[in-house]
């Protein structure tokens, strides 16, 4: 997976290595031929040289062999001897020159054949010269002739001079030529064979840094590899999951821990986008601000997708001072969590006891006082400290007993530092002017008691409880004579039964006159009423709630009474079950409840044959006096032309009678089933009900142009059907009552107030009442008529002048009763009556 | 106007009996009536075999022997009748009796009048809803003529 660089530069190594080898062999074969082709060169420049030498001298040889002859015939012509010995000077030199051919032609055999053969000619010539000298006669010859040839021979010897003079020369340039030639062909090889071994060296160097800095660059990067594995170990050995994102928040890299997770959703995440695989608008939100630069920390992320509560570290990834990406490292908490919380709450649980503890010591009612050895105290409670500190302000804790209660006996101490718990029951203290119960308990450390704990029980009350429990006792004992009852108590555990003196009392007999006994007690019991009694002990015993029975008991003395038994199964405060009963005398009461709902019996029975009565005898008594009106208009219709005109009018008052029979009918009918009807109670809008009414007497309203004003209409409990007849006989009567001077003006206001603003002692102060008002401009009335204006038949005018049965208001009256309110009324004569109603809000 | 009708009144009271035919002639109405006086000799009639049924029956409240509810209940409860409608005819106006009798069936209630013309007016109305809404059941608003 990983890229090797180890690996290349152990590969470059050997490369170099055999780059190296190679060059440095080419080099020296390179060397080898250049220098033996040089060599070979100088060879073969020495072998023209060493023709060139052996030409020249062969031209010597020949120029000496002329000039030999030269001279001998100048010396033939001339007769002049100095030519002859010029010959054999030219013939020395040719000898000298033959030597030195001979010389370079050593290793020429065939040369040295033909060098024989010229040795030969040569001879030959002189051998031809020596006789030509020999037979020579000197001649006369004209000496101008002779002059001249001896000039001519001068001239030539001018000439060969010169050539001499110019070989010469030629010679020493060869010389010098030779001798730089000679140094060159010893310089080249050498300066070949510097430079072979500069450029080796070259190589060397070259080879010896290009190795050291591969092997330096190996160093570093088995360094670097090292490192690298180190981190990939760290990476692939932590515990947490450490993802790196690129900055499109792809996946880089993961660790195992990682991808174990990434595993669960893909296979394939390299390069996917993290956001993708674990959606959640907040880490996108935190991983596009850690691009931004800044590194955020989560110590409790719990996310959706895996269910797992994470310590989260984003942070950026730089390349230099770009950031390239994110590096996000998580753990999973939860173990840590539930850690935390186990340890927090030992933590809390073992703080929880501490205080528990101290708060036990702290609050105890009791005195709790540690003292040491040396009869000092150690530690005190709080309580110990309050009632200490009356007389000591400054703490007690290092004061000696003896020196706070001077009297204090410490005998029991002494036994306690033994190792004995020692208890007094009752012990009075004279400072504090109470009773208590103490203990002296050892405290041991390592079987050695090093400490005693004093606890003072105040046991003042329960001493004084027990006087008043005492003094109680006689009270109630009094208190059963006085209000004519006995008691009794049963334990269930013990099966015994106790009785009252007063019990025996009411029996007829002397305070426990014989055992108590359930048996003994239902003896007294009326035959009749046995069974209604049964055991009350064993019908009782599993009844939590009070039971009572009521039955006539025969007193020894044969009298009979009635009594009251109550009953209750009790459990104790040492959770001991009692059952507590009361026998009471109520022969009296009975009596008078005997009478009571006899009267009660005889009254509802009235009170519905009253109602039957009235609803029977209205309803029908409608029959008649409808067919009486129907009789009469079929009359009217059909006979009106035969009747005499006071005939007619008779008929009409027949007619009107009728008519006013059959309100007065109506009237009662109403008033008497605003008792029977059924009374359901509806929240309603008192304007509704109003509206309902206005729409009634619309017709009404509109022919006396009457108008009515609502204010604070609100929401009632009321019995609809009879709110609207109350609202409507009110209405009627201020259309009926009003005066033809004005236009009737109707006000109809409600409010809700407190009962206690009322002042009235009929109404709970507590409530809230409506208080609804119902006034007009009518003609009013007197005021002495506040109340009387409520009764049934009430008339306070004429019926030729008003018309009604005086039964409207009664019925008024009768529906604020049914709702539980109150009404009043104030009349004002000409000016107006008001009408105030106070109906309960619940 | 209104087809020919075959009525019947069970009515206890002669003179309201009286009224009721009285009142049917006035309207010139081509009808038949059979009064009996109280509920049995009403239910015994319907439950006659051959007896040619009502068109609509007049069904007074209070009766002897049987009341109107009574017979109501039993006509509705049976399959021949309880098509046949009933109108309620009664002097008592109770609220709740009222709702009852509609509640069980009845389609119109009407309360005796005062006065002779206004009976008429209830029986000519009646007759005509009757004809008109082809005995279906009204609505209870229109219940009360």
């Amino acid at each position: 997976m990983f890229y090797d660089p180890m690996k290349k530069i152990e590969t470059s190594l050997s490369q170099i290595k055999i780059v190296f080898i190679v060059t440095t062999i080419f080099l020296i074969v390179l060397s080898f031929f250049v220098f033996l082709q040089i060599k070979k060169l100088i060879d073969s420049s020495d072998w023209v040289n060493h023709t060139n030498q052996v030409t020249m001298s062969l031209q010597n040889i020949s120029s000496d062999v002329v000039e030999a002859e030269t001279n001998q015939r100048a010396f033939l012509l001339s007769g002049d001897s100095v030519l002859l010995k010029k010959r054999d000077a030219a013939f020395s030199l040719m000898a000298n020159e033959w030597n030195f051919l001979d010389s370079l032609l050593q290793d020429n055999p065939q040369q040295k054949e033909n060098l024989k053969t010229l040795q030969k000619s040569i001879d030959a010539k002189k051998v031809s010269m020596h006789k030509v000298l020999q037979d020579y006669r000197p001649m006369d010859m004209i000496p101008a002739f002779r002059d001249r040839i001896l000039d001519g021979v001068g001239i030539m010897d001018q000439v060969k001079m010169n050539i001499q003079k110019m070989g010469t020369v030629q010679s020493q340039i060869l010389e010098l030529r030779s001798q730089k030639y000679s140094r060159l062909s010893f310089l080249t090889p050498v300066f070949i064979i510097v430079l072979f071994l500069g450029a080796l060296l070259i190589l060397l160097v070259s080879y010896y840094r290009i190795n050291q800095a591969l092997h330096h660059s190996q160093y570093l990067q088995a360094k670097l590899e090292e490192e690298k594995t180190l981190a990939q170990t760290v990476l692939n050995s932590s515990p947490d999951n450490i993802i790196v994102l690129d900055k499109e928040l792809r996946y880089l890299i993961a660790n195992p821990q990682a991808e174990k997770l990434i595993f669960k959703y893909t296979k394939n995440y390299i390069g996917m986008k993290a956001t993708e695989l674990f959606p959640s608008t907040k880490t996108l939100s935190d991983m596009q601000k850690v691009l931004k630069g800044e590194s955020i920390y989560h110590n409790d992320y719990y996310s959706k997708v895996t269910g797992i509560h994470y310590e989260v570290i984003y942070t950026p990834l730089y390349k230099g001072s770009e950031i390239v990406g994110l590096i996000a490292r998580s753990r999973d908490i939860s173990e840590v969590l539930t850690t935390n919380i186990t340890l927090e709450k030992k933590n809390e649980e073992l703080e929880e006891r501490n205080t528990f503890v101290e708060t036990l010591i702290n609050s105890s009612v009791d005195l709790i006082m540690v003292v040491d050895e040396g009869m000092s105290y150690l530690k005190i409670n709080k309580k110990a400290e309050e009632s200490f500190g009356h007389f000591f302000p400054e703490s007690i804790i290092g004061k000696r007993i003896t020196e706070v209660s001077p009297n204090a006996s410490t005998a029991e101490i002494k036994r306690a530092f033994e190792g004995i718990t020692v208890y007094i029951n009752k012990f009075k203290s004279f400072a504090f002017n109470k009773y208590y119960e103490v203990s002296y308990i050892p405290l041991k450390k390592k079987e050695e008691v090093h400490a005693v704990m004093i606890i003072m029980h105040d046991i003042t009350e329960s001493i004084e409880i027990e006087e008043e429990i005492r003094a109680l006792n006689q009270t109630f004992n009094y208190a059963e004579q006085v209000s004519m009852f006995g008691s009794y108590r049963f334990n269930f555990a013990t099966k015994k039964i106790t009785f009252s003196d007063n019990l025996y009392r009411l029996l007829g007999c002397f305070p426990q006159e014989f055992e108590a006994s359930v048996q003994n007690l239902i003896k007294y019991v009326h035959a009749d009423d046995i069974q209604n009694t049964l055991n009350p002990i064993t019908e009782t015993f599993t009844l939590r709630h009070v039971s009572k029975r009521e039955y006539r008991i025969i007193r020894s003395d044969t009298k009979t009474i009635y009594v009251r038994e109550t009953a209750k199964t009790i459990t104790d405060d040492e959770g001991v079950k009692w059952m507590i009963g009361t026998l009471q005398d109520i022969t009296e009461e009975k009596h008078q409840e005997h009478n009571l709902s006899k009267t009660n019996e005889d009254l509802e029975k009235m009170n519905k044959e009253l109602q039957a009565f009235a609803y029977i005898s209205s309803h029908d008594l409608q029959e008649p006096l409808r067919k009486i009106q129907t009789f009469s208009t079929r009359i009217i219709e059909k006979e009106l032309d035969h009747l005499s005109d006071s005939a007619k009018d008779n008929f009409e008052r027949i007619q009107a009678a009728a008519l006013r029979m059959q309100t007065l009918i109506q009237d009662l009918l109403a008033y008497s089933s605003t008792n029977s009807d059924e009374r359901k109670f509806e929240y309603i809008n008192l304007g509704k009900i109003t509206d309902l009414v206005q729409d009634d007497l619309k017709d009404d309203l509109q022919q006396r142009n009457a108008t009515i004003e609502t204010n604070g209409m609100c929401e009632v409990k009321v019995i609809p059907f009879q709110f609207t007849q109350l609202l409507h006989n009110l209405i009627g009567n201020s259309l009926k009552f009003s005066t033809l001077d004005r236009a009737p003006h109707i006000i109809i206001s409600a409010e809700i107030i407190k009962g206690s603003e009322l002042n009235n002692i009929k109404v709970s102060a507590e409530m809230n009442y409506c208080h609804i008002t119902v006034s007009d401009n009518g003609i009013g009335f007197e005021p002495e008529y506040n109340e009387k204006i409520f009764e049934v038949f009430q008339r306070l005018h004429g019926k030729e002048k008003y018309k009604g049965t005086g039964i409207g208001l009664a019925i008024v009256k009768k529906i604020v009763d049914n709702h539980n309110g109150q009404i009043t009324a104030n009349g004002e004569v000409n000016k107006g009556a008001t009408f105030n109603i106070y109906i309960p809000l619940s | 106007m209104l087809k020919s009708y075959n009525l019947l009144l069970a009515d206890d009271d002669l003179d309201d009996c009286n009224f009721f035919k009285e009142a049917l002639e006035e309207l010139n109405l081509t009808t038949s009536i059979r009064i009996v006086n109280d509920g049995v000799e009403l239910m015994q009639l319907l439950l006659q075999n051959g007896f040619l049924l009502p068109d609509v029956i007049f069904l007074d409240i209070n009766m002897p022997q049987k009341n109107g509810f009574e017979c109501l209940l039993e006509i509705k409860r049976n399959d021949k009748l309880k098509q046949i409608p009933v109108i309620i005819i009664s002097t008592s106006f109770d609220k709740k009796a009222v709702d009852q009798f509609y509640e069980n069936g009845a389609h119109y209630y009407i309360r005796k009048p005062t006065e002779f013309s206004q009976l008429k007016l209830a029986i000519q109305k009646s007759l005509l809803y009757i004809s008109e809404s082809n005995t279906a059941h009204p609505e209870l608003i229109n219940f009360v003529i």
